[in-house]
């Protein structure tokens, strides 16, 4: 998701206009525009039709693959007298919800014994007053 | 200088560097993940997915006007956080705001079943709610970053009064239509979204992750040639290093709102015709009044300026800024551009709003 690309364009071009030079400012200059030059041809290239059929059909396969294999485990764990992950991940669910509930009533009994008139946060409560350096300064806002 | 002296001076800088990249090299790959998310804050609240932290103020006075930011699902928040003095929510602290930030825990299987409402008409609603209660104030600011930003804007043009008294987005989609890769790869030709929510529950971040880097698929390569480059320049690796964890750290996402956001928001695009519903009420952009602020960067390929362009002329507001600047769809908002262009811009607009 990060767009180093953009920061090292910049870079670069921040770096040309001081006329700093290096031997290797050939190869980076090359690196960039191989970067730039790929990135456009394969944009090109995944804008189409086909290359969204391929790549659902591929999606699609494995997801077929993993639902698959994830009823012939549970079947073969079923028989094997073993917990299967979705069993584990129900017994994690529930003990979550419990938490949860833990959670709720906490805070409920917290509320009672009049806890929270206190502050929850621990960080320090400053004044509310700040006004913007501009107005602060005396001009108008 | 002559030309045989600039030469030699040349190849031995350049030896130095060689042998200073070896070295680092080896250091670089023996060390552990860089530190990240290192301001100091409380957790307010935990509810499955959402997070809720309050950051301690930096300063002995702060503005009346309390800021909410609302990270994209994603991705982990501490993006604004990356290391002190590189950090928007130091930034923000130091400026002299009272900053708090809804993040999220990757859903985990039970939570395959929230939508959309569950994150404007709950989790966001209940986070502004603990605001009001810890600083006592009424008014609090909302800043949406992507699609923490459009779960900002259904919140605000759905919540009528209870509503935030700012709101601050950060590149924005708005027209899904114009993100054109996105498009095809989710094409309704092609795309089961079904099948794929039904046999997975929560979308695996790796899927996610991987349609970022093939926005820009030769970048991971010419990033490592860079940093190679770039290997003994410790300020360098440590900014490359922080990048680096958080853009391969993605959040996994709620099966249901994954669903609902690839067939109202992608193939249907309702935000942008007027039609989309939530929770039973249809979401006009022009019901928000707010002050509204809309940062956008110019070479964004996430969310192109094409996309997020109708967000600031659709709301209702008077008082309305859309704010164009250079960079990209992560470098907007963090990082060292960041720092010089958007940043002094947003507490210029938001100081002046927050009294």
């Amino acid at each position: 998701m990060s767009d180093k690309a953009d920061t090292r364009s910049e870079k670069k071009a921040e770096k040309k206009s001081e006329g700093i030079k290096s031997p290797l400012d050939a190869f980076r200059d090359f690196v960039g525009q191989w970067e730039r030059g790929v990135n456009q041809i394969a944009n090109e290239a995944m804008g189409n039709e086909q290359f969204s059929r391929l790549m659902h059909g591929a999606t699609s396969a494995a997801a077929g693959a993993k639902a698959g294999i994830g009823e012939a485990m549970e079947r073969y764990l079923a028989t094997m007298n073993l917990p299967s992950r979705a069993d584990i991940t129900s017994i994690g669910e529930r003990l979550q919800a419990i938490e949860a509930q833990l959670n709720r009533l906490t805070e409920i009994v917290a509320t009672m014994a009049t806890v929270e008139a206190q502050p929850i946060s621990l960080a320090a409560k400053p004044k509310r007053t700040r006004q913007p350096p501009a107005r602060a300064n005396g001009a108008k806002p | 200088m002559s030309a045989a002296q600039d030469t030699v001076e040349r190849l031995r800088r350049e030896v130095d560097l060689a042998i200073q990249r070896g070295y680092k090299g080896a250091n670089y790959l023996t060390s552990g993940a860089p530190e990240v998310g290192q301001s100091r804050k409380d957790v307010l609240a935990t509810r499955g997915t959402m997070r809720l932290y309050h950051y301690h103020p930096l300063v002995d006075e702060v503005y009346r006007v309390p800021i909410l930011i609302v990270m994209a699902t994603t991705n982990r928040g501490y993006i604004l956080d990356l290391a002190p003095g590189n950090s928007f929510v130091e930034f923000l602290l130091k400026a002299g705001y009272d900053v708090f930030m809804l993040d999220w825990a990757a859903p985990v299987p039970a939570e395959k079943n929230l939508r959309i409402e569950d994150y404007v008409l709950d989790f966001i609603p209940d986070c502004m709610r603990r605001i009001r209660k810890e600083t006592g104030e009424k008014d609090v600011s909302v800043a949406g970053y992507c699609f923490g930003g459009v779960l900002s804007v259904l919140y605000t043009a759905l919540a009528g009064k209870e509503g935030p008294k700012n709101l601050v987005c950060f590149t924005t989609p708005i027209d899904f239509k114009q993100m054109k890769l996105f498009q095809n790869w989710s094409s309704q030709k092609h795309f089961d979204v079904d099948r794929l929510v039904d046999t997975y529950g929560n979308v695996p971040p790796e899927m996610i992750h991987t349609s970022f880097e093939m926005l820009r698929p030769a970048s991971r390569a010419a990033a490592q040639v860079t940093l190679w480059d770039n290997i003994w320049n410790d300020e360098f690796v440590r900014g490359y290093r922080q990048l680096d964890r958080w853009g391969n750290d993605t959040l996994p996402l709620a099966g249901e709102y994954f669903r609902q956001t690839t067939k109202e928001l992608m193939w249907g695009n309702k935000l942008f015709s007027g039609e989309l519903a939530i929770g039973g009420k249809r979401v006009d952009l022009g019901a928000i009044r707010q002050p509204i602020l809309h940062a956008v960067a110019e070479h964004d390929h996430i969310v192109p300026y094409e996309a997020a362009r109708h967000l600031i002329p659709r709301v209702g507001s008077k008082d309305k800024t859309e704010m164009i600047l250079k960079g990209g769809h992560v470098s907007l908002l963090a990082g060292p551009n960041a720092a010089r262009r958007l940043w002094p811009k947003l507490d210029e607009w938001l100081g002046e709003r927050s009294t």
